[in-house]
């Protein structure tokens, strides 16, 4: 709506200093306002983000360790640089999905880590997206684009204590040294079964990776 | 309009014809100035070279371009029109073949120059034919056909090449030019007559080596400064030496019978004014038409043909604009136009120096087709005004100054836009320890980094529109059209539209 102002208004003040005869110099000025005007007003808009506000979603759901097939308790990140800013997390939405799911790797996007007791694996999403202030600025920049722009999201993860955090590399690694250690793990995975608890085989099962990382 | 005029021997000929031969002629010599854009990677594969080696391709097409112009107000003189046309023509048509078949790149590099022999004789030639076969009054409208062309075809370039390359290979972009350059070679002599009025005038020949060295050699100069910066020992050597040797060119012209190159255009101040007001209006122009599809490639992400049709509607609207404006000028003269023009320049510039990573496609298209619109306004009425200015017998003279000028113009804004763009954007880049660190936030700088550089940019060309908007006001309020008189009837017409 505004863009086509701009477009049109640049046409008035070509028109007015052409054709206009009588009353030449009001008829530019005029138009010539709302040329400024509506260039000023577009170049707010995405300048200083005018007529959007900031809206903020949570979203919050239960996910199982990239590795939920083989029950590994373990927290698969791809690390992305060396300072671990940037690094993306790996994760199952399903608990027998094929192909993992990943946190994006863009600049807006912040992984963080929390560890809480029990058994659950929690990811919440906080969004932070830029949306048409009212119904007045969603008909002046209709068309535009810059509803729904993405400036933040934050991705926060709630791990069980126990679960380990292992590069892809690692995993990798692991899953060569696998067959060797296959005994042990079962040995400990009979154990624990007597127990009944799966909580329990996971811990043990965490325990051994970590022995198995070092 | 009257289809009957008589050429310089009393014959009279179909003058739409004439016209219509000359525009699809240099239509074509004008598309290849651009044409390459897009298909720099496409040639970087197929004959192994680097970016730098490929930008070549261009420089040195439209270095040999800028030694031709000066040249060609020889040439015209010297030459009837018939033949000059069409060998120009030819010598183009040689260059496409070559480029259209080339094994390896060196071939394809001599085809371009070829090519840019052709080009460089025909774009001053078609302006000061058309200002010869229409009387004064009407020279903006017959400009304004002109202007369709040389605004239309360089910037269908990029958008063409990209859909060819796209879809065909990067022969096809030579191949599709030879069988229309092939007909207007086979009508140009029987439909383009002889208009302009030849003389024998002596052929200076130092003053053709100090042209075209000094020229050639401020073209590199001013063309090296991105790649090489100011300080540069090759870029400072060229561009000293080429001042000093068109220095001397022009001392030269001072002393000569007849002149090789008629430096006293400039006695005329309407001229000299329309002369550097289009040159400012020119690196306006080029600063932005430069940088919006390194912003939309970089920042946005686009393909570099998506980038050239993003600029495509701000390009027809040119196209649509300039035979309008060129009426207008006929009626109203420059000055009127181009402080308009430039108003609408100036605040549709402003925007752009705002641009951010937020900047939605769609505002940039329409921007930068306001922007156009504008500059439709300015460039052809501006240069119309001045040759209008100029006694008959020195058009070609002041069409070879003025390109020249134009062409130097746009060789020294590039240079200045592309240190303030490289300093800039060098002076905010992050350090080169965070990519190792945090990759992502070292992308994220860096396009700060290049949105900074953007801006100083853009700022430069808001600081060239708003001179060229005050000096717009110096233009004389009429068309400088000696034989004009405004009728009774005309204005009341004026004053009813």
């Amino acid at each position: 709506m505004m863009i086509v102002l701009v477009f049109a208004s640049a046409i008035a003040v070509f028109l007015a200093s052409m054709f206009s005869h009588r009353w030449r110099s009001v008829w530019l000025t005029l138009a010539g306002i709302v040329f400024v005007l509506s260039v000023g007003i577009v170049t707010l808009n995405y300048s200083h983000h005018f007529g959007m506000k900031k809206v903020t979603t949570t979203s919050s759901k239960v996910i199982y360790s990239a590795t939920s097939k083989q029950a590994l308790p373990v927290i698969l990140y791809q690390p992305v640089g060396t300072s671990g800013k940037d690094d993306v997390y790996l994760y199952n939405q399903q608990p027998n999905q094929k192909q993992p799911s990943h946190t994006q790797a863009s600049e807006q996007t912040q992984n963080q880590l929390r560890r809480v007791n029990g058994d659950q694996v929690r990811l919440v999403t906080k969004e932070t997206r830029w949306q048409y202030a009212n119904g007045w600025s969603r008909l002046l920049f209709a068309g535009s684009g810059m509803d729904n722009k993405l400036v933040k999201r934050v991705n926060t993860f709630y791990y069980p204590s126990y679960y380990v955090k292992v590069s892809t590399k690692q995993m990798k690694q692991l899953a060569q040294r696998m067959p060797k250690q296959k005994t042990g793990a079962n040995k400990a995975a009979a154990d624990s079964s007597l127990n009944g608890k799966q909580s329990q085989l996971m811990k043990v099962k965490a325990q051994m990776l970590k022995q198995a990382l070092k | 309009m009257e289809n009957t005029s008589v050429d310089i021997n009393g014959r009279p000929y179909k003058r739409s014809l004439m016209v219509a031969i000359l525009l699809v002629g240099t239509f074509c010599t004008f598309l290849n100035q651009t044409i390459l854009a897009t298909a720099f990677p496409a040639l970087m594969n197929a004959f192994n070279v680097n970016t730098s080696t490929v930008q070549w391709l261009t420089t040195g097409f439209l270095m040999v371009n800028g030694i031709m112009i000066p040249i060609s107000a020889y040439l015209s003189n010297r030459f009837n029109t018939r033949w000059l046309y069409t060998t120009a023509m030819v010598i183009f048509e040689v260059g496409t073949i070559t480029a259209w078949l080339a094994p390896n790149f060196g071939t394809l590099f001599v085809a371009r120059l070829i090519q840019a022999v052709g080009v460089g004789i025909t774009m001053p030639l078609m302006q000061t034919i058309m200002l010869t076969i229409y009387p004064p009054e009407k020279r903006g409208a017959a400009m304004g056909i002109n202007g369709l062309v040389v605004s239309l075809a360089p910037a269908i370039g990029p958008s063409l090449s990209g859909w060819v390359i796209d879809h065909y290979s990067w022969r096809i972009l030579f191949a599709m030019i030879i069988p229309i350059v092939a007909i207007v070679i086979l009508l140009a002599p029987f439909l383009v007559k002889n208009v302009i009025e030849n003389r024998h005038p002596h052929l200076d020949l130092p003053s053709i080596v100090l042209s075209t060295l000094g020229f050639g050699s401020m073209l590199y100069g001013f063309s090296s400064v991105g790649d090489k910066g100011w300080l540069n020992s090759t870029v400072l050597i060229t561009i000293v030496v080429g001042f000093v040797l068109v220095a001397f060119l022009v001392q030269r012209q001072n002393h000569l019978d007849e002149p090789f190159l008629e430096f006293k255009v400039f006695e005329t101040p309407a001229f000299t004014l329309s002369t550097i007001l289009s040159s400012i209006t020119m690196m306006a122009m080029v600063s932005v038409e430069l940088i919006i599809p390194m912003y939309l490639q970089i920042v946005h992400g686009m393909s570099a043909f998506h980038a050239g049709l993003t600029l495509l509607l701000g390009a027809l609207v040119m196209g649509w604009m300039s035979p309008v404006t060129g009426n207008l000028f006929d009626r109203f003269g420059a000055r009127r136009l181009a402080t308009t023009g430039l108003f609408i320049l100036v605040v549709a510039t402003f925007p752009f120096a705002f641009v951010n990573r937020d900047t939605p496609t769609l505002y940039i298209v329409i921007l930068y087709a306001v922007r156009m619109f504008g500059m439709s306004m300015v460039m052809m009425p501006v240069t119309t005004s001045g040759m209008n200015a100029l006694p008959f017998k020195l058009i070609a003279h002041g069409t070879a100054v003025n390109n020249t000028m134009r062409q130097v113009a746009t060789s020294v804004g590039t240079a200045i836009l592309m240190s303030v763009l490289t300093n800039v954007t060098k002076n905010a880049t992050p350090s080169h320890h965070l990519l190792t660190t945090a990759p992502l936030q070292y992308k994220s700088a860096m396009i700060d980094a290049t949105l900074k550089g953007y801006h100083a940019s853009f700022w430069f060309a808001v600081a060239f529109s708003l001179i060229g908007f005050v000096a717009a006001f110096l233009l004389n309020d009429s068309t400088n059209a000696h034989s004009r008189t405004i009728t009774p009837t005309e204005e009341k017409e004026a004053a009813e539209l």
